[in-house]
């Protein structure tokens, strides 16, 4: 039963950090010094945007799943793994640098986060 | 004493002319590498600029996110609340005794928290600013401790601490080593432009 929670939660956080990545995608093509209306508009149709935002929802859906499969408290630490997914991720497709820092500091917020849902 | 730093001035002012002589003469001698070496410095000068400014676009987009996962806690203490006794029929006649008020509160700050996030995504990195999300944990336990009383068990405050080294880590050599970040990284990904 928990590796079927494990293998959901790992599609769900997998699928959350794409929609991230699609997100950050579509927020680089955002001009901000314009009328608010104007922004709005760029909002509603920037593809990746929305792209980004269906993934989220799409991974809210096998969170939820999860969910009610297993206890809050095995599941919750467990979406923190998408952190790691992102800094990966955004190192694959981004081309952002791949520090020691960096993962060193992700693996302490994991831990952080398990610690503190115990 | 009076004398002595008279005499310093002017031995200042003599140095002063003596460097601005040659400095002319230079000029005039060797235009060409004096000018290239003008739009060297020019150069080093905008580069400089453009650092400063990526260290500033860096701490907006830092505090940008902090704020939304401010935000974002707020609306899950609000979500808690107007979810407690909720029912369909309170979404029409908005009874005062049931919260709905803080249901639309609750969604209102989530949508927020999401415009500050997409905000601070176009000004810095995703794989800085999304671990940095992490810190709505702090929150929580802070909130949690204030309004419901819970409390600071051992892990609990271990737990606070390493993520907010996390976060720290994930900042700082940012702003420190600015000059090296690329040379510094790990592993080289994809092709640079």
């Amino acid at each position: 039963m928990k590796m079927l929670i494990l293998f959901f939660i790992l599609i769900a956080t997998f699928i959350g950090s794409f929609g991230a990545l699609f997100l950050k995608k579509g927020a680089e093509k955002l001009n901000f010094k314009q009328a608010v209306f104007s922004l709005v508009w760029e909002f509603l149709t920037n593809k990746e945007l929305l792209i980004g935002i269906a993934f989220y929802v799409f991974s809210a859906g096998f969170y939820l799943y999860a969910l009610s499969l297993g206890e809050v408290s095995f599941v919750y630490p467990l979406v923190s793994l998408s952190y790691l997914w992102v800094v990966l991720l955004s190192w694959k497709y981004l081309q952002e640098p791949l520090t020691k820092e960096k993962m060193i500091g992700v693996v302490f917020i994991i831990i952080g986060v398990i610690l503190l849902t115990l | 004493m009076k004398n002595s730093f008279i005499k310093k001035r002017e031995n200042k002012k003599e140095r002063k002319r003596r460097t601005m002589k040659a400095l002319r003469n230079h000029t005039k001698t060797d235009t060409k590498t004096s000018f290239q070496q003008d739009s060297f410095q020019r150069a080093q000068k905008e580069n400089k600029n453009e650092r400063i400014e990526k260290k500033k676009t860096k701490k907006l987009a830092f505090f940008i996110v902090l704020f939304s996962t401010l935000l974002i806690t707020f609306a899950q203490l609000l979500l808690k609340k107007g979810i407690q006794d909720f029912h369909i029929t309170s979404l029409l006649l908005f009874p005062p005794e049931t919260k709905t008020w803080a249901l639309f509160g609750g969604i209102l700050f989530y949508g927020l928290s999401a415009l500050l996030l997409i905000g601070a995504l176009s000004l810095g990195e995703l794989s800085v600013i999304y671990p940095v999300y992490a810190t709505s944990y702090v929150w929580v336990a802070f909130l949690s401790f204030v309004y419901l009383h819970e409390t600071f068990t051992l892990t609990k405050i271990i737990g606070i601490s390493s993520i907010l080294f996390g976060v720290v880590l994930l900042y700082i050599p940012w702003s420190k080593k600015e000059k090296q970040e690329y040379q510094h990284s790990l592993f080289q990904g994809g092709k640079r432009e």
